[in-house]
């Protein structure tokens, strides 16, 4: 061998043992963490029926004021023709509006399922009402599966306000449970947050910022306990509703969720200004 | 013509020029004095040895660039490093923080994401305008 391979060969040699090889590992597959799937299932779901309420309820805007504007000619001629349009109007406007209503109580019914932060009885109770009143409104749009006459119209108005107090008071439940719920998770994890910080960082630091973070701390933990009396309070409220119902208890409990609300952003403030000692 | 041609083939070998040149070279070195034979190995060690010196720098100039190269990324990992710890320490709360200041301000009871629907519950054709 020529003394110009002998080089060659060796250099090469050196190189490969000099140089650093390092293997890539191909990255794991992605978790298929079941709660995150089914977080994800409910906004997607969520999503799909916003836009489908929103439709709806545009659809319904449209046809009540050719309800209006037909009722008002037929009570203006009070023609046979002018009957028959108003009749056909409220006929339209009232399968689109048990249609909005389905819709919206079935949007609820996700939102609450998917959250967090509610008792699960409390959850549950507010679900059956929800499905309750979601099977009445479907009772109530079989009547429209024939063609109806005025006074079969005036009929399925009166049964439909009847109707129309348990939509409300379902939906009224729904709402006011999960508002109570949203800032009651926030609430625990604002505590969960300070007590994780209190151990980390409370110590770090000089003497003179331990002091600081000590008091800083206490200042956020006394704002954050006062808010659980206020929590009992509303949860009192709406354990048991006045006569005015579940549309009563949302009404009068907002005051206070307002107030708790403001507490809770002047906690997480507090904390904010604790992680920049 | 046939005197051209030659028969004799012992004549024809010491008779052709190209073996006449090779034998010549051959015999070269055969004919080469003592001291020739020694400066010529000298030369043929010399050049090895320049070869050797040529490679081995070669060898230590990858291995000093690989050092340097492989000094920066080192330089580069503890900076990383660094900032890793102090972010460790205060980065995860910054992030719970960021989250529940977006929840909070999603769950504001001032602003309804899912309002009662505005719609008229007693549609009907009984009333006068």
């Amino acid at each position: 061998m020529s003394i110009f391979k002998k080089t060659f060969s060796l250099l090469l040699l050196i190189s490969l043992f000099l140089f650093n090889f390092s293997v890539i590992y191909a990255q794991d597959s992605e978790t298929n963490d079941p709660i995150i799937y089914e977080k994800e299932s409910f906004s997607k779901d969520i999503r799909q029926l916003k836009l489908q309420y929103r439709g709806e309820l545009e659809e319904y805007r449209n046809l009540e004021n050719l309800y209006l504007i037909a009722k008002n000619q037929y009570y203006k001629l009070g023609t046979l023709a002018s009957l028959e349009d108003a009749v056909q109007k409220t006929q339209e406007v009232m399968i689109v509006r048990d249609r909005v209503l389905r819709t919206y109580l079935r949007l609820l019914r996700l939102k609450l399922l998917s959250q967090t932060g509610i008792e699960l009885p409390e959850k549950k109770a507010a679900e059956q009402s929800l499905l309750s009143a979601i099977g009445k409104i479907e009772e109530h749009q079989q009547q429209f599966s024939e063609t109806l006459d005025k006074p079969q119209i005036n009929e399925i108005s009166e049964e439909f306000e009847n109707l129309f107090d348990q939509i409300e008071e379902a939906a009224y439940q729904a709402l006011a449970v999960m508002s109570i719920g949203e800032l009651q998770t926030i609430h625990d994890k604002a505590i969960l947050l300070e007590a994780d910080m209190e151990t980390e960082i409370a110590t770090a630091g000089g003497a003179l910022k331990s002091t600081e973070r000590k008091r800083s701390f206490d200042e956020t933990d006394r704002l954050l306990t006062t808010l659980k009396p206020e929590f009992d309070a509303v949860e009192d409220v709406y354990a048991n509703p006045s006569n005015a119902g579940y549309k009563g208890v949302y009404n009068s409990i907002k005051k206070q969720l307002i107030s708790i609300h403001s507490s809770l952003a002047k906690a997480l403030t507090f904390l904010g200004e604790l992680l920049k000692i | 013509m046939i005197e051209d041609i030659m028969l004799d083939q012992t004549q024809f070998v010491t008779e052709s020029p190209l073996l006449e040149e090779v034998e010549a070279a051959g015999e070269a070195d055969k004919n080469l004095s003592a001291e020739e034979l020694k400066q010529f190995k000298q030369k043929k060690l010399k050049k090895i040895i320049i070869a050797v010196i040529v490679f081995l720098l070669m060898a230590l100039g990858i291995f000093a660039l690989i050092k340097l190269g492989s000094k920066k990324e080192s330089q580069e990992i503890i900076e990383v490093e660094e900032i890793e710890l102090t972010e460790v320490v205060v980065g995860p709360f910054n992030q719970r923080l960021l989250e529940l200041k977006n929840e909070l301000e999603a769950a504001d009871p001032n602003q309804e994401e899912f309002p009662f629907p505005p719609i008229d519950s007693s549609i009907n054709l009984e009333e006068q305008f």
